[in-house]
């Protein structure tokens, strides 16, 4: 126990990494993986604004990304990490190979909540002469809200564990704190004051999230 | 009012064109209540469905109150729509809205300013009489009540035309009546034409001034039920008209089921 307390402020900077990169990576995915989700169901065949060309792109582009192994596609992705925040390690660094994955991952689950909105409802609102923009914020998205928050908590709980392997290019976290002390120094304290920590963290995420999605969810 | 001039819809299905509405027109008066019966698959919400453009006709034009809908922007016909009513089987109420905000979701795409909205939607879900349901979401209302959300819905930037497609055939008989009743009171005091899709002769016999039979796609004759005794000329209206009351143990001659 005093091993660990020993090691007390370097957890909570571990912790500290974690949110860092996990916010930045998810803010990401709403920011830009939502609209790509929202691009995705609208230029889908037989859709309000079926286009083939920009789905199989879209669709194309997005199964591109999420076919990589993350730790493969986080070692490709160092020159651009270098370019975007000037260095190739430390957590802002490995946000942007996070980022780079969590926008696809979050598109499709986008996509996936949009199409559980019944045809009808988009219908009437069609006929009722509501504008596109109308109709995605009023209909899409107000009748998606239960599976896009339930889809929001999958991805930032997925990235809590993908962020564990950005200790490869020295993104720290509290994944990477586990993996160096109990994996690489057979410290099986600290691995194990680690993964309760992460237990904790995860257990709340899907604790808020489906909370927030039951109470979105006037359906019933 | 509405008018269909020569229309016509082709799917192709798999390697298959299936002629949903043959070559078709039909003139609806202002004011008239106008049915389409028929059986499943005969074409009626297809054509329906072709009044407002939600389905492209392959051919043909489409006229509402003199405008041709057939040949306007993407612009003008969201503008055109918003004096076209529809309401549907499953009433298609946003789930995650209120009664309220239902219907004001339809002002606020005819751009109306939100004070004006407020005193709006009050007053349509008044004339369905769910005023005191505005705070409640569809799931806490009964099928008929979420009907007349829909209805109020419907009319709230006062159309001139309703579309109904199968309004009642989700409900029991005396929902039903409620119901049409409701449509019946709008088409007198609003003057709204409608048009309205059903396979239930009590329906048409109840509601409507002129009611067309469907079959295979194409309107085989239009009766006027304003006359004292209405006598249809094809086996199917003839069997539509006769057998009610007897349900299907009702047959005709010249009929044959198999056909459908
Ligand atoms: N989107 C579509 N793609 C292919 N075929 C279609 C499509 N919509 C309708 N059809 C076909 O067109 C025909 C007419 O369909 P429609 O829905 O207009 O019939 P209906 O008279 O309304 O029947 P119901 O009483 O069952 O609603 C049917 O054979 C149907 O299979
Ligand atoms: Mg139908």
């Amino acid at each position: 126990m005093d091993h660990i307390l020993a090691l007390k402020s370097e957890i909570i900077k571990a912790i500290g990494q974690t949110c860092t990169m996990v916010s930045i990576s998810v803010a990401a995915a709403v920011m830009i993986g939502m609209p790509i989700g929202i691009l995705l169901f609208l230029t889908a065949p037989g859709h309000l604004r079926s286009n083939r060309p920009v789905y199989r792109v879209a669709s194309y582009a997005v199964n591109l990304v999420r076919s990589f192994p993350f730790l493969i596609l986080l070692v490709a992705l160092i020159p651009f990490s270098r370019m975007i925040v000037g260095t190739a390690i430390g957590p802002l660094a490995a946000s942007v190979s996070l980022s780079v994955a969590a926008i696809p991952f979050y598109a499709r689950l986008v996509e996936q909540s949009l199409r559980e909105v019944p045809k009808g409802v988009i219908e009437a609102a069609v006929a009722s002469g509501a504008s596109m923009k109308h109709i995605v914020w009023g209909v899409l998205l107000s009748e998606a809200r239960p599976g896009l928050v339930s889809g929001l908590t999958v991805t930032v709980i997925s990235f809590i564990s993908y962020s564990a392997a950005a200790g490869t290019v020295g993104g720290g976290g509290i994944g990477d704190l586990a993996i160096r002390y109990g994996y690489q120094r057979f410290d099986t304290e600290v691995m194990v004051a680690c993964i309760v920590i992460l237990v904790v963290i995860v257990q709340l995420v899907q604790w808020v999230g489906s909370f927030t999605a039951s109470r979105l969810d006037k359906r019933k | 009012m509405i008018t269909f001039k020569e229309v016509s819809k082709r799917y192709k299905t798999g390697r298959q064109w299936v002629d949903a509405v043959k070559p078709t027109s039909l003139h609806i008066e202002k004011g008239h209540i106008q049915g389409i019966i028929g059986f499943s698959g005969a074409g009626k919400s297809t054509l329906l469905r072709m009044a407002n453009l939600l389905e492209q006709p392959t051919a043909g034009e489409v006229y509402i109150d003199g405008q041709e809908l057939t040949g306007l922007s993407t612009g003008e016909l969201r503008e055109a729509r918003r004096s076209i009513g529809m309401i549907f089987q499953h009433y298609n109420l946003l789930s995650n809205e209120t009664c309220a905000a239902n219907v004001e979701f339809v002002l606020k795409a005819a751009k109306l300013p939100s004070r004006e909205r407020k005193k709006r939607v009050e007053e349509c879900l008044e004339i369905v009489g769910l005023a005191e349901k505005a705070r409640q979401y569809p799931a806490q209302l009964s099928g008929g009540q979420k009907q007349r959300v829909a209805i109020a819905r419907a009319l709230a930037n006062n159309p001139k035309v309703l579309l109904c497609d199968e309004p009642t055939s989700a409900l029991d008989p005396v929902t039903t009546l409620s119901i049409l009743e409701f449509l019946e009171k709008i088409n007198r005091e609003f003057q709204v034409t409608i048009m309205l899709v059903t396979h239930e002769i009590q329906v048409a016999k109840r509601l409507c001034s002129r009611v067309a039979v469907m079959e295979n796609g194409a309107i085989t004759e239009q009766l006027d039920m304003s006359l004292p005794a209405v006598k249809p000329a094809t086996p199917l209206g003839q069997f539509l008209f006769d057998t009610e009351g007897e349900g299907f143990r009702g047959s005709h001659p010249g009929l044959k089921i198999g056909d459908y």
